[in-house]
């Protein structure tokens, strides 16, 4: 541990979600959470750097577990308060390798290291004389100390943890590690720089850097969604069917595989998105996106070569033409252009009428073409509008999460809810515009780059104000 | 301009495979090699990652595809010099009876593919969302459109539904497509000027045209001096005089015929057109190709969320959070207590642990008055402590414990049991009550943490009863 850096200890009762805010706050899913008390056994360190530099670093510790006999080994060994510091230090190096204080131990090697303390309690539960102990014992450290109020459940007691805190730690704040909002942990950062002068400025340093890191978030998270978008907005199936088969069964098979492709494919969007707020092994659970088959551009063709039959009587007629203009030519045109005009209708039927035998020819082992049955994409007006307002959802949600919390992400838009009468529109009109050109059929890197900016500017919204519609979920 | 295709191929397949390595290591690994990039475009940035990568190369695929578009435009070259040559065979065909017919030669060789050339221009320059309309016709008798479709039936190659399985790729592919073409088309005219090349040097061959409307010869030199003019002043024998038009216009019936040399004198224009308006354009639309095909190349390597996030890995600060070895929650050991219900009698023994309840919140727990309380506390040193259990040992073989259900079990709770059991035996039924008096039960997932604590002390006699 680099005590050059600010660093604080998350100390505490157990149970109290000293994990919970240091999951948050280190943005780190990992952290064991548990009900159980003890889970954390051992003084675990999270050092936030940028470019390798560290800034500051927290320290989840585990929580007291004899803190009356502590203090009563304290107070055996002085009286004075000058020597309360150097007390808790003998009683680490005393109790170093006894079983009864290895909880006590882990907690308070890095307050006498330098660290700061952040006492955590529960607000939502009512206070208690035995937290005195505790809150008596860091005050014998001598370390900067504040106070945080996690609320884990329902029930308020904030009133009277206020009121005994405030005897004890010179700064008390609510944070509520499961709903936190980016902005509120950016604040508590800066109040960490308040219980040191010198720790300000890296600090601050640090909050400057996160507060760019989520701004490229937002960006990357468009980028992504709008890569997405693309891909199922141009999406189709194609496979070569059976000349006599069952048609419906076929479009029935390929639109299941095109519905599981855009499925899949938007999953994929959401866990990169997640991935991009470091939310790794984020459970999700999401109304499927409904696509009908009225929904669906179908199209069957015999294909050869990738030429459908039209295409092949097309080219068929433009090569008999050629070839019966050749002999127009080699009768100097005394034919009277006869040859390029039978030539025409010939190549032309031929390549009609033969396009099916042609197709089931077989070259090296592959036949050259056959019954191209295509399913997709989907031309639903409003489909583009869905996966981008389920795209927003779940960005919001991921965005707006800590890393504490880990329910499952509720994903559910209804497909006849627009979520973009809430945005501005100019915006909705740009984004109208980039999702027609996504779904052009060629779409190219100026489209992506265009999508993308505007799904940018669309994620500076918070389609949280929509709350009130029952047909969104945006509570998880 | 082929090694970064390959590379952007390389790339991109690394790139997406590259999204299950660890978070962190990509932060770290990406921005350790930015910091040795030098700022510049971005695909050159792309490339210099790739550089310092250094992936096996027997993991790639790049060298495959691009050998194989390659070939492709081997064999399209090749195809298109067949045609042509056949073409030309046909076109310049002299039986020595009728003159070739210039404006037949001339209008098959050179204005049909003028006509597509035209055609392709058209639908790069339309506006979005006409260009399909037309595009679509010309796919047919597109040679580019022919070796995509044999690379993906044959090889496997997707290369147009996007080299790199990215639908915004299109820009690659439509140049892609439109460079095949040039190649086709420049082996097609290269054909036609080596048969004619041919036919000129070591046959005679004889031009003439011909017309059922009342044409002045001037009007057809018009025109033909028009198209010669872009050779005019510096080849000025390849443009037809007065004289040579007039020569050579002929009539079926007429049986008065001009000498082949006179006829023959067309050879030099006929070429220079076939050169400058069929050869020519190609040849400056492949270079276009060309360039646009390196440009899209390299927007591969510029646009898409993988290098938009690639550059910021490589240039951004990495903020990152190193976080330790994880921990895994204890496992629960030793036999949980036997569950009970509450029962409050006049001769057991409570103690109140922490002030878990007040004396009129017990009143509330039994219908009576319980004698023998005692409130016991953490912060109560283990003298005090056991001077409240004497108090307690006279009662009945039970004592019950009511500790706040909100708050686990401290080791310190453990030792107070511990305390118990030196001071009144192993006999003593203990019999634990987690309560919550911000509610009217304990939450069961507290009673379990509860249970799960006095489990570790394999206590027969330790019971866990829930109140009401």
């Amino acid at each position: 541990m680099n005590q050059r850096i600010p660093t604080f200890a998350v100390v505490g009762h157990p149970n109290k979600g000293k994990s919970s805010i240091v999951a948050t706050l280190a943005e780190d899913d990992e952290v064991a959470i548990s009900a159980t008390p003890g889970t954390t056994r051992k003084a675990m360190v999270h050092t936030f750097s940028i470019d390798g530099e560290a800034q500051y670093a927290l320290v989840d510790t585990p929580g007291f577990q004899r803190p009356g006999e502590l203090l009563a080994w304290l107070r055996s060994r002085t009286d004075s308060a000058s020597d309360r510091p150097g007390a808790i230090a003998a009683f680490i190096r005393t109790h170093a390798d006894d079983p009864r204080f290895v909880d006590e131990c882990e907690l308070l090697r890095p307050l006498v290291a330098g660290a700061g303390i952040l006492y955590v309690v529960d607000g939502a539960k009512p206070y208690g004389p035995e937290y005195e102990l505790e809150m008596e014992i860091l005050q014998w450290t001598g370390r900067p100390r504040m106070a945080l109020i996690n609320m884990i459940g329902s029930g308020d007691h904030q009133a009277s943890w206020k009121r005994a805190l405030g005897q004890y730690f010179a700064i008390v704040r609510v944070f509520d590690a499961m709903h936190s909002d980016f902005d509120k942990r950016t604040s508590l950062l800066r109040a960490f720089g308040e219980l040191d002068e010198q720790w300000r400025a890296p600090l601050e340093r640090a909050v400057v850097e996160l507060e760019r890191e989520r701004s490229r978030r937002r960006q990357r998270s468009a980028a992504e969604i709008a890569d997405c978008l693309i891909e199922c907005l141009t999406h189709c199936e194609r496979d070569t069917v059976a000349d006599k088969g069952d048609t419906e069964n076929d479009k029935a098979r390929l639109s299941r595989r095109l519905l599981n492709h855009i499925r899949k494919r938007e999953r994929q969007s959401f866990e990169r998105v997640a991935g991009i707020y470091r939310h790794e092994r984020l459970a999700r659970e999401s109304t499927e996106t409904e696509i009908l088959d009225a929904d669906l551009f179908t199209s069957e063709n015999w294909e050869v070569f990738g030429l459908s039959q039209s295409q092949l009587a097309v080219t068929g007629a433009l090569s008999g033409a050629a070839a019966g203009g050749g002999v127009d030519l080699l009768l100097g045109g005394a034919s009277l252009l006869l040859g390029a005009g039978i030539g025409a209708i010939v190549g032309g039927v031929t390549g009609w009428l033969g396009s099916g035998e042609l197709a089931r020819t077989r070259v090296l082992g592959n036949t050259l073409g056959g019954r191209v049955l295509q399913v997709g994409p989907v031309k639903a007006v409003n489909f583009p509008w869905v996966l981008l307002g389920r795209a927003w959802l779940h960005q919001h949600l991921v965005s707006e999460r800590n890393h504490a919390y880990r329910d499952a992400v509720i994903v559910a838009v209804r497909s006849d809810t627009n979520l973009m009468d809430s945005i501005p529109d100019a915006l909705r009109r740009a984004l109208g515009d980039s999702l027609r050109r996504a779904s052009s059929g060629a779409p190219d890197d100026q489209t992506y780059q265009k999508l993308s900016a505007n799904i940018d500017a669309l994620l500076g919204h918070d389609p949280a104000t929509l709350d009130h519609d029952p047909a969104i979920t945006t509570a998880d | 301009m082929r090694a970064l295709l390959a590379s952007a191929i390389d790339i991109l397949d690394w790139l997406e495979s590259d999204a299950t390595t660890d978070a962190r290591d990509r932060v770290d690994r990406d921005r350790r090699i930015g910091k040795t990039i030098v700022q510049g475009p971005r695909y050159k940035q792309v490339l210099a990652w790739w550089a310092a990568i250094a992936p096996p190369e027997d993991s790639l695929s790049g060298e495959r595809i691009v050998a194989l578009l390659g070939l492709s435009n081997g064999v399209l070259a090749l195809i298109g010099t067949l045609l042509g040559a056949s073409m030309a065979a046909a076109v310049f065909s002299y039986q020595g009876d009728y003159p070739v017919n210039l404006f037949a030669l001339l209008g098959i060789l050179v204005g049909l593919p003028l006509v597509m050339l035209a055609a392709s221009l058209l639908a790069l320059v339309l506006p979005f969302g006409q260009r399909a309309s037309v595009f679509d016709p010309l796919r047919v008798i597109n040679p580019g459109r022919w070796a995509g479709s044999w690379l993906e039936r044959q090889h496997g190659v997707s290369l147009f539904a996007s080299v790199s399985k990215r639908a915004r790729a299109s820009r690659f592919a439509r140049w892609q497509l439109i460079a095949f073409s040039q190649t086709f088309t420049i082996g097609y005219f290269a054909g036609v000027l080596i048969i004619a090349f041919m036919l000129v040097v070591f046959t005679d061959l004889a031009f003439g045209w011909s017309t059922t409307l009342k044409t002045d010869a001037t009007v057809v030199q018009g025109i033909l001096k028009g198209i010669a003019t872009p050779w005019a002043h510096w080849m000025p024998a390849a443009v037809p005089d007065e004289t040579l038009i007039e020569a050579s216009r002929f009539y079926r019936l007429d049986e008065t015929a001009t000498s082949s040399a006179t006829l023959g004198q067309w050879w030099s224009f006929v070429l220079m057109t076939i050169m400058v308006y069929g050869l020519a354009p190609r040849l400056i639309m492949a270079l276009i190709a060309s360039w646009q095909l390196n440009r899209a190349t390299r927007r591969l390597l510029e646009a898409g969320p993988e290098i938009d996030a690639l550059i910021d890995r490589l240039r951004t600060p990495a903020v990152t959070f190193e976080s330790p070895d994880r921990q895994d929650a204890p496992a629960t050991t030793g036999k949980p207590p036997l569950a009970t219900v509450l029962e409050l009698t006049d001769d057991c023994g409570v103690a109140i642990w922490n002030e878990a309840v007040t004396s009129e919140a017990l009143g509330r727990l039994r219908s009576g008055p319980v004698t023998r309380v005692e409130f016991i506390a953490e912060w109560e040193s283990a003298q005090a402590q056991r001077e409240h259990l004497r108090a307690l040992a006279a009662s009945d073989h039970r004592l019950v414990i009511l500790t706040k259900g909100w708050e686990p079990p401290l080791l310190a709770f453990l030792d107070f049991i511990s305390l118990i059991r030196e001071e009144l035996g192993h006999d003593v039924v203990l019999v634990v009550v987690p309560l919550d008096t911000t509610r009217t039960e304990v939450r069961p997932e507290d009673r379990e943490v509860w249970s799960n604590a006095l489990a570790r002390l394999d206590d027969a006699n330790l019971l866990v009863a829930s109140a009401v």
